[in-house]
């Protein structure tokens, strides 16, 4: 099954008032046709009757005398008459007195054999005694005049008719397909560029108003939800790249930014260091003080480590106790060692906890530094993670 | 209601004048005697004459031949006319007067005569119709034409028909 090509709104209304308008015109044109020719045939009639008695009157005395030049002179002025194919006046014996035929030729025989099949004849009498017949044969001269110029009028009818549809259709594209244009075009709008704050502008019809006001609710609505879901996605990109107990970033968040600062370093020549940080003895806090007081130490050890970090410094949660820092460009190995001692110093406070409880946080912090220590994310974290140990190793021995 | 009547009453009136005037122009009716009906036939007198009733008279000898036998449609039998000395003729016994082959001086004192008196006066020897008849044949028998004397109608009291003084040749025409 095919279905056919959608047509406009203006060709379709164009069509509709072209054939409502011809209707209409070639009904009224057909009466008026119609009527027009049944009476101009009656005046037709009543002409060659007319005629028809008005020559009788003035042949009688012709016939009387057996004049035909009385005869022919009575014709004289009827000849003029129009719609008079021809004239005849017969005597008594039905011998034609006079015989006068139309030089011209009948404009249209078929119309003079449809209304005029048979001449009219009206008897002559002189004191009641008939003395002759004059007969009248009618032409289609009136008639076809007529028809021809019902004809030019009713195509002129037609002209006026296409000129007036046009217009008319003009007038409803304007107030009818411009509105429907711009609801579309505010449709379009919304969905190619996403402006989302277009809305269609009151409109004059009623019911095209209420269909605009109805997109400009729908557009409200859906402006709503792609608020709704740009923060949402906001939301799910933050909790993808951070982590959720300290509000630091976390493992990917991590390692995106180790990519992404090695490149840097690498394109500039220039220096950075990695720091790792590991919690010591934090299983005897979750043993001891429960999950809860563990948590809240590596909050605290977040915050802390948070304001030691100077801008451009990045501190990540890597995992349990673990946390993986990366110092900014430029950093180099002795402000490493300085912002070490700054987070030794800071996070190494003790944490309170209930009434009474203190926990006493102690981290282990290796190092490593790019490109000294390794040009690769690996190597650097390989290097990192030895150091961290060693470092935690060294404490131990200290230590305990 | 009334024209079933009327044309009960008419009819019978109309048929046999019909089939006689219908006979007549079968037979012999010259062509003068048809312009000399249709003259009577056309003039109204004051008295009421008219038709059968005319009293036609004959005053000389007729120079388009024979004694004129006028056929005056609706009428059954054509005139006959009355042959008078031209001193006898008046109103009271004519109301038409064919004047044939007779003296000038005679057909003068006839006329003056007849002037202002409800008489029709026709001649046939006065191609230039100034005698003094209202109605005057010219022409030969087969083909004869009439000439109107107006001033000749316009004294009389008779009335003629407009027609019949129309189709009239003009006196000045030959």
């Amino acid at each position: 099954m095919t279905r056919a090509a959608p047509r406009s709104l203006h060709g379709l209304l164009t069509r509709f008032h072209f054939g409502i308008t011809l209707f209409a015109v070639a009904l009224s044109g057909l009466t008026i046709l119609f009527a027009g020719v049944t009476a101009l045939r009656g005046y037709a009639d009543r002409n060659l009757e007319l005629v028809a008695h008005l020559g009788s009157y003035a042949l009688e005395p012709a016939l009387v005398f057996n004049d035909p030049v009385a005869a022919n002179a009575a014709l004289e002025p009827l000849r003029q008459v129009p719609g008079i194919a021809r004239l005849t006046v017969l005597d008594d014996r039905g011998r034609a007195l006079a015989d006068w035929k139309r030089p011209q030729d009948d404009p249209s025989p078929a119309i003079t054999r449809l209304f005029f099949p048979a001449p009219y004849d009206v008897a002559i009498q002189r004191n009641g005694s008939t003395i002759g017949t004059f007969r009248v044969w009618g032409d289609s001269t009136a008639l076809a005049a007529y028809l021809k110029l019902g004809l030019v009028a009713g195509l002129a009818c037609l002209a006026i008719t296409a000129i007036g549809t046009i217009a008319i259709a003009r007038r409803f594209e304007y107030e009818l397909v411009k509105p429907l244009g711009e609801i579309a075009s505010v449709a379009h709008e919304v969905r190619r560029n996403r402006k989302l704050d277009r809305r269609v502008q009151p409109l004059a019809i009623v019911e095209l108003d209420r269909l605009g006001r109805d997109v400009n609710a729908l557009l409200d609505e859906l402006d709503g939800w792609h608020g709704q879901m740009a923060s949402e996605k906001e939301q799910l990109a933050h909790q993808a790249m951070h982590d959720g107990l300290t509000g630091l970033g976390n493992r990917e968040a991590f390692d995106a930014r180790l990519d992404q600062q090695l490149a840097t370093a690498r394109r500039a020549g220039d220096s950075f260091a990695l720091l790792f940080i590991d919690c010591d003895h934090f299983k005897q806090v979750n043993d001891r003080h429960g999950h809860v007081a563990g948590d809240a130490v590596l909050v605290q050890i977040a915050a802390r480590l948070r304001s030691v970090l100077r801008d451009g410094d990045f501190a990540a949660r890597l995992g349990g106790d673990e946390f993986g820092v990366i110092l900014s460009l430029g950093t180099q190995p002795e402000h490493g060692l300085a912002i070490i001692t700054r987070i030794l110093n800071k996070v190494e406070a003790p944490v309170e906890w209930g009434e009474d409880a203190v926990l006493q946080p102690r981290i282990s912090i290796g190092r490593a530094q790019f490109p000294t220590d390794g040009r690769s994310a690996a190597d650097l974290l390989a290097a990192a993670d030895a150091s961290m140990y060693a470092h935690k190793s060294a404490r131990r021995a200290q230590g305990e | 209601m009334l024209a079933p009547l009327i044309l009960f009453v008419i009819q019978p009136q109309v048929d046999p004048a019909q089939l006689h005037y219908a006979s007549m122009v079968a037979g012999d009716a010259g062509p003068a005697d048809r312009i000399v009906g249709g003259i009577i036939s056309y003039t109204r007198w004051p008295t009421g004459r008219g038709g059968a009733s005319v009293r036609l008279c004959l005053t000389g000898n007729p120079r388009l031949g024979s004694v004129p036998q006028p056929v005056v449609p609706g009428v059954a039998q054509p005139l006959q006319p009355v042959m008078r000395r031209s001193s006898d003729i008046d109103s009271s016994v004519c109301d038409a007067v064919y004047i044939g082959n007779v003296q000038p001086g005679e057909r003068a004192a006839l006329i003056a005569r007849l002037r202002g008196t409800p008489v029709l006066t026709l001649t046939d020897i006065d191609p230039l119709c100034n005698s003094g008849a209202m109605f005057c044949l010219t022409g030969n028998a087969a083909s004869p034409r009439y000439h109107v004397n107006l001033d000749a109608v316009a004294r009389s009291t008779l009335r003629i028909d407009a027609r019949v003084l129309r189709m009239a040749q003009r006196s000045d025409a030959p």
